[in-house]
């Protein structure tokens, strides 16, 4: 575990406090990142953090290094031409759930297809917080949002599962509240060569929360840990089990030639 | 001299092949660079044959030659039948198709990313750069839609790669959302459009040019920008090199807004030894406390690639000289104030209208594209009647020339704006101050012909003479 | 020499295309100036299709056809799209077993698609109607016809396609036709 004062060179602290609400997990993931980013030694001009917009897409602002932050559910595309152009850049995707499971859900197929040589983190906070609440592609069956006041109808899209099918080289799911094992999955993402998606389950407790009932930030940290089951325990689950939780762990982890790689062996050579 | 050759054994469909060459040469074989060859040079390059290349070598291999003392500058091209090399044409001039020229004038300028998605009647352009791009060490890449395609090419270009794509109406109101963030962050990049015909899905084949505002006013907001115009194959070749150093000049997307009339003809281009490159001007000074997004005195700020020692931050939302977001009306009515001002301030730098026809012309017809070429011809078989007509051809469409078009159409007793649109530049010569203008349009697919624009304008003189 | 506007019209997949590149190309040799274009999309893949070639020792300012002076008509549609009006001023090559129209002053009909199927080359029936053409209208040099088919296409489709070009010419010498070389 990498000290705090280790990151303070990829913070940019004239920009702090942020402006996340009190209880919101994106600060911690922001942490985590950078605290794997210093434990990987990677200088600050090599790494781009490229965000959309919502909540997570303001992380840009307060880091010290490149930050690259496009329109909404397009930052795998944008990133996809950045470390295309430059591949020796660490290029890291931070984006929500609606903001990657929704509008920019066909970029996360393909860049996962292509096994684009990305680390992307989808911070799940089950809903859209930006713009006050409304359900997203990621919220529960159920679920009370802004847009589903009497239940949300359909179930929840599983980000990881269609990213691990697409081809991506390193899939893996935590929470804010097992935020040891999320920056584990952060190093192990940035390690490696070829697509790799981690999502994290973070708490929204201004709007998911208060509509459900979840109690306080930390009453939701406390929902997190007993909504969640490591991946070997769900896989014994039944359908009715299963979706009362969400799996934690490691779905995929193989590795496939990244996109350039591949693109490189096709070019012509002397 | 290093000279670059490469053969493709294609095993597609000879037709195919066909569709995708570069110049009069066989199917298979592509030129990669315009080599500086003298006859002596090409004797001798003749002679060398490529090692390890044989006959069912089925995708592509590459050869390098070292000539000396090469000093003329032609193009060569080669035939590979079988393992036997030699040359059969030297020339200075290609034949070529509009969308072709296109790609070679990007490639030219210095591109080295491409990213697009498949639409009619553009892919040329896409096809092309996929064989020519790899082996220059550039990027072909084939994206999801044109959202993820113009977005592609603006964090190629962030990374510092000159980058474009190309499309069609369809795709280019995808790129819109795209458009407007490169125009934002201040990105160069050049977004190609074949104009197709209609509205929707219109008629994927057919020609029109009634994109020109959704060049203009396409993204939300408010916003300048530079769209350019050719009216032949040369100037899709010479457009798409200028439209590629504006965008380096302006740190701005730049439109080239061609038809697919001009995009699929073949006419013959002379590619110069060299073309005038605008290349990238990187930061210099202090790294700490850098600021991106701080301006020059021609209000362009001076940007490092993602990669440089400077922090760079990008960002779509208003920003600060840090590039940093913001909320501060003043920081918000500035940025918009510049992002306008450096461009239009500066619109003498842009490709001038071209004027042909008698000093003092009774009628001046404006037009661009391939209604262009028909109002010069009308122009010209007008004369030989007794008409006395000019034509302005446009070149750069936006910032829309109000100068040259309020200077020539001054004593003109007629103005025709001739263009396969509803009258989309006829609005904006009216609102220059010209409010007689009159508009010769089509939207049925087919082009205006010269002798159409000598009928309405014969029609116009006798109704004023009587 | 004036300006040749030339239309060559039939069907998707007679090869339309390539023959008017072939002729443009052709041209470029002589020192003239050239343009092409040529049907587009699915038309190109059944169905209607044409190629147009200007040919001048002009600056050729309209790159169109505007106003056709020699067109070659080798399937009925085509003769029903291009000859209803404007029959007159025009040098006409047809395919005799295929089009209803007979021969007269300016107007030539030979059995084309035929000749290309005796040769095995169906789909070389606008090159071996080149043949027919430079002969009739010594457009451009036979040899840079020939130059321009060896630049055109892939190897192993030069011979049957120089045979058919060939054939063209020498049909129409036998016949004893004679040259005409102002396209007014």
């Amino acid at each position: 575990m990498q000290a705090v004062k280790d990151i303070d060179h990829y913070l940019a602290h004239d920009k702090l406090p942020h402006m996340w609400c009190p209880g919101c997990g994106l600060g911690s993931i922001l942490k985590q990142l950078l605290l794997s980013l210093a434990e990987l030694q990677i200088p600050r001009e090599k790494a781009v953090l490229a965000s959309g917009i919502g909540c997570s897409g303001r992380a840009g602002d307060y880091v010290s290094f490149h930050r690259f932050q496009g329109t909404h559910g397009r930052a795998l595309a944008f990133a996809t031409g950045i470390h295309l152009a430059d591949p020796r850049l660490t290029v890291i995707c931070l984006m929500g759930d609606g903001d990657c499971g929704a509008i920019g859900l066909s970029h996360l197929i393909h860049a996962a297809r292509r096994n684009i040589n990305i680390t992307a983190i989808v911070a799940n906070n089950l809903n859209y917080g930006m713009t006050g609440g409304q359900y997203s592609p990621s919220t529960p069956e159920g679920a009370i949002t802004s847009t589903s006041r009497q239940g949300k109808v359909v179930n929840a899209l599983d980000l990881c599962r269609l990213a691990a099918d697409a081809g991506a080289n390193y899939v893996a799911r935590s929470t804010v509240y097992h935020i040891f094992e999320a920056q584990k999955m952060l190093q192990a993402a940035l390690n490696t060569q070829g697509f790799a998606l981690v999502e994290i389950l973070t708490p929204c407790p201004t709007y998911f929360g208060r509509y459900n009932k979840l109690g306080s930030a930390v009453d939701m940290l406390e929902w997190l840990k007993k909504k969640t089951v490591p991946l070997d325990l769900f896989r014994k689950m039944n359908d009715e089990q299963q979706q009362e939780y969400f799996w934690r762990g490691v779905l995929a982890e193989q590795n496939t030639p990244d996109f350039l790689t591949r693109y490189r062996r096709k070019e012509l050579v002397e | 001299m290093l000279c670059t050759v490469v053969c493709q054994m294609s095993r597609s469909d000879p037709k195919l092949a066909l569709s995708q060459e570069v110049i009069v040469c066989p199917a298979r074989v592509f030129l990669l660079e315009l080599i500086p060859l003298d006859a002596k040079n090409v004797a001798s390059a003749a002679t060398i044959a490529p090692k390890g290349l044989s006959p069912e070598t089925s995708r592509v291999t590459l050869a390098r030659w070292h000539l000396k003392n090469a000093n003329n500058v032609t193009c060569v091209s080669i035939v590979a039948p079988t393992l036997h090399w030699r040359c059969v044409t030297m020339t200075r001039s290609r034949f070529l198709q509009g969308n072709e020229a296109c790609a070679l004038g990007g490639i030219a300028a210095g591109a080295l990313f491409f990213a697009g998605y498949p639409i009619s009647p553009a892919t040329e352009i896409a096809e092309l750069c996929s064989n020519l791009l790899p082996p220059k060490g550039g990027i072909y890449i084939q994206m999801e839609d044109e959202l993820a395609s113009l977005a592609a090419v603006v964090g190629a270009s962030l990374s510092g790669m000159k980058a474009f794509t190309a499309t069609s109406g369809p795709g280019f109101s995808l790129m819109q959302e795209n458009i407007g963030f490169a125009i934002m962050s201040e990105v160069p990049c050049v977004i190609v459009n074949v104009q197709r015909f209609g509205l929707g899905t219109g008629i994927a084949t057919q020609p029109g040019q009634s994109d020109v505002m959704a060049a203009r006013w396409g993204t939300h907001g408010d916003h300048s920008i530079i769209a350019l115009v050719p009216a032949s194959v040369q100037e899709c070749f010479d457009l798409t090199i200028e439209a590629f150093n504006l965008a380096e000049r302006f740190r701005s997307p730049v439109v080239v807004l061609i038809d697919a009339i001009i995009a699929h003809l073949r006419e013959t281009v002379r590619i110069p030894e060299q073309v005038n490159k605008i290349e990238r001007i990187r930061p210099s000074g202090p790294i700490e406390g850098f600021q991106p997004y701080a301006p020059e005195e021609n209000l362009v700020p001076v940007l490092p690639n993602y990669g440089d020692e400077y922090i760079l931050r990008v960002t779509g939302l208003v920003h600060d000289q840090y590039g940093y977001s913001s909320a501060n009306p003043d920081v918000g009515g500035q940025l918009v104030g510049r992002l306008i001002d450096k461009i239009e301030l500066y619109s003498h730098e842009l490709p001038e209208p071209e004027y042909t026809g008698p000093e003092d012309p009774d009628v001046v017809v404006i037009s661009y594209g391939i209604s262009a070429r028909s109002a010069l011809s009308a122009a010209q078989r007008g004369g030989r009647q007794g008409l006395s007509i000019g034509v302005l051809k446009l070149k750069t469409i936006w910032p829309f020339p109000e100068q040259a078009v309020t200077r020539t159409c001054a004593r003109a007793s007629l103005v025709v704006v001739v263009e396969m649109n509803k009258g989309q530049v006829l609005r904006e010569v009216k609102a220059a101050g010209i409010t007689r203008a009159i508009g010769l349009n089509r939207t049925d697919i087919r082009v205006i012909m010269p002798g159409e624009i000598i009928s309405f304008v014969k029609e116009r003189c006798s109704c004023a003479g009587s | 020499m004036k300006e040749w506007q030339i239309l060559l019209s039939g069907s998707g997949g007679q090869g339309l295309g390539l023959a008017g590149r072939i002729l443009a190309t052709a041209s470029l040799h002589e020192g003239l100036n050239a343009t092409q274009s040529q049907s587009y999309g699915a038309r190109a893949r059944g169905g209607y299709s044409e190629s147009g070639v200007v040919l001048s020792s002009r600056k050729i300012i309209f790159p169109l056809i505007e106003q056709p002076n020699l067109l070659l008509v080798l399937t009925d549609k085509a003769y029903q799209k291009n000859l209803n009006s404007q029959t007159n001023l025009v040098h006409v090559v047809f395919d005799s077993d295929n089009v209803a129209m007979s021969s007269g002053q300016k107007i030539y009909g030979f059995p084309l698609a035929r000749w290309a199927g005796e040769l095995g080359n169906e789909k070389g029936v606008a090159i071996l109607s080149l043949g027919v053409i430079t002969t009739l209208f010594g457009l451009v040099k036979s040899e840079n016809i020939e130059k321009a088919i060896a630049e055109n296409l892939a190897p192993t489709l030069l011979k049957p396609n120089l045979s058919c070009f060939r054939k063209g010419l020498e049909v129409v010498k036998c016949q004893g036709l004679t040259p005409i070389n102002d396209p007014a």
